[in-house]
């Protein structure tokens, strides 16, 4: 009985054992991703099988591009405060609501325009088939028509 | 209240009970027929299923093919459930920082970019 007990227990313990070297094994990359300095880097380089010496590039690229973005969020939040200000108590447009709405839609257009060219400059960072496949999916994922709309529902 | 005290309708009972004699003859056999009936009722029910695997892991398992077997399939299984699993979440945390990567550089998207 006691040998029964001990094999059936043993099996249980392999069981837990192989599954908990497994997962571990197997998780240990993305982990390491997801504690590194920039993951989202980490990511991309991952995703893409970027060379280090590529992965430099893209870095100082990313590193270049993250101010004027910065830039970019703090103008249209002043923008989008601006029309709000108008916006409360107006019954009827006004030549400065004209002028908010256009001044938003520019800096918007503005922000697509630095992006894409972002997007274009990483791409060619990469190797030609890895950049192509960059460039689908991140316009994918900016440039879908939809885009935007289902963070906001 | 004592219950254990008989009422006067189980005293009628009993007294009517005492005074009836059966006129008919007991059909034959009838001790054999009710003897048959209790040994029936008192046969052991039919095992569990749980009881039959009990059983059958307890004469089987001792043998060492099949121990060996079965340390094999939870070894196994064990494997497979934790590579499954491992490719799940790996998944949810790439799919995540994807996002990450997006939002970090279209300042339309609402969260402003961290420098470091």
């Amino acid at each position: 009985m006691k040998r029964i007990v001990f094999i059936l227990l043993l099996g249980l313990g392999l069981g837990a054992a192989a599954y908990g070297c497994i997962y571990s094994v197997c998780m240990s990359p993305a982990r390491a991703m997801a504690r590194s300095e920039r993951p989202e880097l980490a990511w991309l380089k991952e995703e893409f099988h970027l060379s280090d010496a590529e992965f430099k590039r893209v870095s100082e690229l990313h590193a270049a591009y993250l101010p004027h973005c910065r830039e970019m969020c703090r103008k249209i939040d002043e923008q989008n405060a601006h029309l709000q200000e108008l916006l409360v108590g107006a019954t009827n447009a006004t030549p400065e609501i004209d002028a908010a709405l256009v001044e938003v839609a520019q800096l918007r257009s503005g922000c697509q325009r630095m992006m894409l060219r972002h997007f274009f400059q990483i791409s060619q960072t990469m190797p030609p088939e890895e950049g192509r496949r960059y460039l689908a999916w991140v316009k994918e994922k900016v440039f879908a028509p939809d885009y935007g709309m289902k963070e906001q529902k | 209240m004592n219950t254990n005290e008989p009422s006067t309708e189980d005293k009628a009972l009993r007294k009517l009970l005492k005074e009836w004699r059966m006129e008919t003859s007991l059909p034959p056999q009838f001790q054999d027929l009710v003897w048959r009936r209790i040994e029936h009722s008192q046969a052991p029910a039919l095992p569990s299923m749980l009881v039959v695997i009990a059983h059958w892991f307890g004469s089987v398992l001792p043998r060492p093919a099949f121990a060996v077997a079965y340390l094999s399939v939870l070894l196994a299984g064990g494997a497979t459930f934790g590579w499954a699993e491992a490719r799940k979440d790996t998944t949810h945390i790439k799919d995540d920082l994807s996002q990450r990567y997006v939002r970090v550089l279209d300042p339309l998207s609402g969260s402003p970019p961290v420098i470091p």
